[in-house]
């Protein structure tokens, strides 16, 4: 079959990174500015002393669905639009291994997405800043969480991507990422549902990302801190459930015909 | 013909829509429903973003109280509970909604819902969501004695906040002050006494010192205007000057504790701390 | 066949797809089986849904077959390194529009393993090559389906391959950009690559290729030297002349026949035994003689007698090929 090559996955990577950048995500930085500076004038107005507060939540919300959004949108068609275009039919023609092929995929629309949260934290700490306030460090995590969470869903819309089409692929993840954020729901599923048997809402509960473990946004907001372990923790959590779904995409991927 | 068109257009959506205002405006329900689920049910809904859609409600608060004190020609201000009641289960932690909230509710019409007894529960609703918020439990306490007129409940519930980690020294003493104006000397006495005993801030001990001094003054008072009260039955009259006790077997000091003379009147028979005194303290 | 001189094998391969479970499986290959030498140009030929793309995907491992063997470059096909040293321009190639050429061709010498050391010459120069050098800095975007199709044969050629496998690669281009091709074509076979491409201009291969395989429904019905497969007929010839005043004469001659005529100029069938005569009349006639050739088939005339008579599914077997 061949060892993994280093050097074909970063190929892949930065190509994919260049792609998504190509693909103007970073104009959605012009709304998202537009929305902090124009809504930090009009809270100071309207809000009873809370502008901070509320543009603080208001930064969070808009960086977690955006790139939500932008992670669901882009991650189905990171490996499909390739087969439907035949785009990666001269690219997998050469010695790069299929597997190389999707972790490059998956690390490159990581980076952009990431490059885009990190932008959007500094414009929110200008905002902050402009308001007479400031970004501490204990206020990281919440970004971070909502970096982790924008990781699991590519790695969902990438799985989705080489075993469906385009359409079923987006379906799919937007159910897995929303019921991710419902996790506590299907966890709570064997006291309203006594008949099924407990082990069947365990394990939908455990095959389900849980979004909850990556919501900092309260606390960040509250200036509570955050217990390192925790953010361990949660680090562990996503690195091995992406882990599972990339293999899982892996095998698929090796499977398929390109026809 | 394009042209025509576009402008046709656009001149006319503007009088369209007000006649359908016109038509459809009086059927329009506008603010019952934002409030079809309850504030449980909304948290659920809404996972992840809890902070922003609190956010929200908020304003909405503050705009509803805004426009019904401003505006509204009815001022009912009935949504204001149930739109503070999801603020507050999305975002426990948001104190401006206990604080501000509780104002809105218990305002005396026109200007709020003159619904004290409400906006109380909030504030312990909120205190109790808060446990480390000391400042929450002080405005609680605030509230109490100024909406309700319960300067015992508003001090108990001020003790209970000076009670927290890192809550303000002074806290106490606004307790100590509450007790005395609600006429519970004995337990204002004891907290001014565990101040002056515990407080490391020396102007915090001269204060409770102060406080102490005007309280045994008062009982001092207290003492003299019942033999007043006897020497009244015996005579038919208040003595012309305090004095004139002494006739009577009185043995009590007729100085506060800074040894100024007490102040009395003889026409009404009360005996108060002279405002000149040092221990004079003023309790509003 | 030496193996050391066989830049490509295929053996009995056969492959069916599953449409699903409310259709038929179609077999898109029965037996093929073909050798192609290094250092020749060899032409694939068949009509739509023959089968030819589903043979290259076999190749790249973009399909599995059911059966048949592979060997590439005298190697194996399950050994990858083969890879490196080939170049595959698949059929109406799709590349990253978002990317420059310069761009696209740098990412795919990387994924062939090229040395970052004198990868950027290598890339400028096969841009160059296929007359991209001017727009090596524009957005593929931007560019004609032309200019697309050369930035395809760039990909495939960036790693230097010893073979190049083109599918379709005339396909969009003008009569500059296929001579372009050709000339590249050509020049491959010159330094000793070998270059595999299919086709439906059935004239480039006649002018190209060394050897052609002609498929038919899944299988190989033909294979050989051009000049076997053309049927060259030595007692025949085909004359070319011009301005013979009076063409009935040359009827009337025995051994000669006007196959056809246009204009002044007349196509000839003449048999061997009355060459000699007929250019005597042609000449005393009045005319020129053009051309003498040995009489043939051409390529069209050989590929349509190969592939009539097809199977009744043609259409679902036609749209399986891309």
């Amino acid at each position: 079959m061949g060892s993994l090559s280093l050097s074909r996955i970063m190929a892949v990577t930065s190509n994919t990174f260049r792609e998504a950048l190509r693909q103007r995500i970073l104009l959605g930085l012009v709304p998202f500015a537009i929305v902090l500076f124009g809504g930090g004038l009009l809270l100071r107005q309207i809000s009873v002393f809370q502008e901070v507060k509320i543009l603080k939540d208001l930064a969070l919300a808009a960086m977690d669905l955006f790139g939500s959004f932008a992670a669901v949108v882009m991650g189905v068609d990171l490996v499909n639009r390739e087969i439907e275009r035949r785009s990666a039919y001269p690219i997998l023609a050469r010695p790069l291994l299929r597997s190389e092929f999707v972790v490059g995929k998956f690390f490159g629309l990581v980076a952009a997405l990431g490059v885009n949260l990190v932008l959007m934290t500094l414009l929110l700490a200008i905002a902050l800043w402009a308001m007479g306030s400031e970004m501490t460090a204990g206020f990281l995590p919440a970004p971070y969480g909502i970096f982790l969470t924008l990781v699991l869903t590519i790695a969902l819309a990438l799985f989705f991507s080489v075993i469906t089409n385009s359409i079923l692929a987006f379906t799919f993840t937007i159910v897995m990422v929303i019921a991710g954020r419902f996790s506590d729901v299907v966890r709570n599923m064997a006291e309203v549902l006594p008949d099924i048997p407990r082990a069947v809402p365990q394990a939908l509960a455990l095959a389900l990302p849980n979004l909850q473990n990556f919501d900092f946004k309260l606390r960040a907001v509250y200036s509570d801190p955050i217990d390192p372990n925790v953010l361990v923790l949660v680090t562990l959590y996503a690195g091995f459930y992406c882990m599972v779904v990339l293999a899982l995409s892996v095998m698929a991927f090796e499977k398929k015909e390109l026809v | 013909m394009r042209y025509v068109c576009l402008i046709v257009g656009l001149l006319a959506l503007a009088p369209l829509q007000r006649l359908i205002n016109g038509v459809l405006g009086e059927f329009k329900e506008q603010e019952a429903v934002l409030l079809s689920w309850s504030g449980p049910t909304m948290k659920k809904l809404v996972p992840g973003f809890e902070g922003p859609v609190a956010d929200l409600f908020w304003l909405r608060t503050v705009q509803y109280y805004g426009g019904q004190r401003v505006f509204a020609a009815g001022k009912k201000f009935d949504l204001v509970a149930p739109l503070i009641d999801v603020t507050v289960a999305l975002d426990p932690r948001m104190d401006v909604a206990y604080r501000l909230g509780a104002i809105f509710l218990s305002e005396s019409p026109p200007a709020g819902a003159g619904r004290p007894l409400e906006g109380a529960k909030l504030m312990k609703r909120g205190i109790a969501a808060n446990p480390t918020n000391w400042r929450l439990g002080y405005e609680a306490g605030v509230f109490e004695s100024d909406f309700l007129g319960d300067y015992v409940g508003a001090s108990t519930t001020i003790l209970a906040a000076s009670e927290v980690p890192g809550a303000a020294p002074w806290l106490k003493s606004v307790a100590a002050v509450l007790l005395q104006k609600g006429g519970d000397r004995e337990t204002s006495r004891a907290v001014w006494r565990e101040i002056y005993a515990n407080s490391p801030e020396e102007f915090m001990k001269r204060s409770a010192e102060r406080r102490l001094k005007n309280l045994e003054s008062l009982d001092r008072c207290d003492r003299i205007a019942e033999a007043l009260a006897s020497y009244r039955a015996t005579f038919g009259r208040f003595p012309a000057t305090l004095q004139e006790l002494r006739g009577q077997g009185f043995r009590g000091p007729l100085v506060d504790l800074a040894e100024v003379p007490l102040a009395y009147n003889p026409q009404t028979g009360t005996v108060t701390v002279d405002p000149s005194s040092p221990v004079y303290q003023v309790v509003r | 066949m030496n193996q050391a001189l066989s830049a490509l094998e295929f053996r009995g391969l056969a492959k069916t797809f599953k449409l699903g479970p409310w259709h038929k499986a179609h077999q898109a290959l029965a037996d093929v089986t073909l050798s192609v030498t290094s250092g020749e140009i060899f032409g694939y030929l068949g009509p739509n849904g023959a089968g030819k793309t589903t043979t290259l995907k076999i190749l790249f491992g973009l399909v599995r077959p059911q059966n048949g063997q592979i060997t590439v470059l005298g190697r194996p096909h399950a050994d990858r390194s083969w890879r490196a040293k080939t170049g595959y321009l698949p059929e109406n190639p799709y590349l990253y529009d978002s990317l420059t050429p310069r761009e696209y061709l740098t990412y795919a010498a990387k994924l062939s393993g090229l040395p970052s050391q004198g990868l950027a010459r290598r890339v400028d120069e096969t841009l160059d090559l296929v007359g991209l050098g001017e727009a090596r800095h524009r957005q593929i975007r931007t560019f004609s389906k032309g200019m697309v199709q050369r930035a395809g044969i760039a990909q495939a050629l960036v790693g230097d391959p010893e073979l190049v496998i083109l599918d379709e690669p005339m396909s969009g281009l003008d009569p500059i950009g296929r001579a372009l091709v050709r000339r590249l074509i050509l020049d491959l076979k010159s330094r000793g690559k070998t270059v595999f491409f299919s086709t439906h201009i059935l004239a480039d291969a006649e002018i190209l290729c060394d050897r052609v395989a002609i498929l038919r429904a899944g299988r190989v019905v033909s294979q050989g030297p051009l000049a076997e497969i053309l049927q060259v007929d030595v007692s025949h010839m085909e004359v070319i002349c011009t301005g013979v005043v009076d063409p009935a004469t040359l009827s009337a001659v025995e051994g000669i026949r006007v196959a056809s005529a246009a204009g002044a100029r007349l196509h000839l069938e003449v048999q061997n035994s009355s060459l000699s005569q007929a250019i005597a009349k042609i000449e005393s006639g009045g005319g020129r003689i053009v051309s003498v050739l040995p009489e043939r088939k051409t390529l069209e005339e050989v590929f349509l007698d190969e592939v009539q008579g097809t199977s009744p599914n043609r259409s679902k077997v036609a749209s399986w090929e891309a």
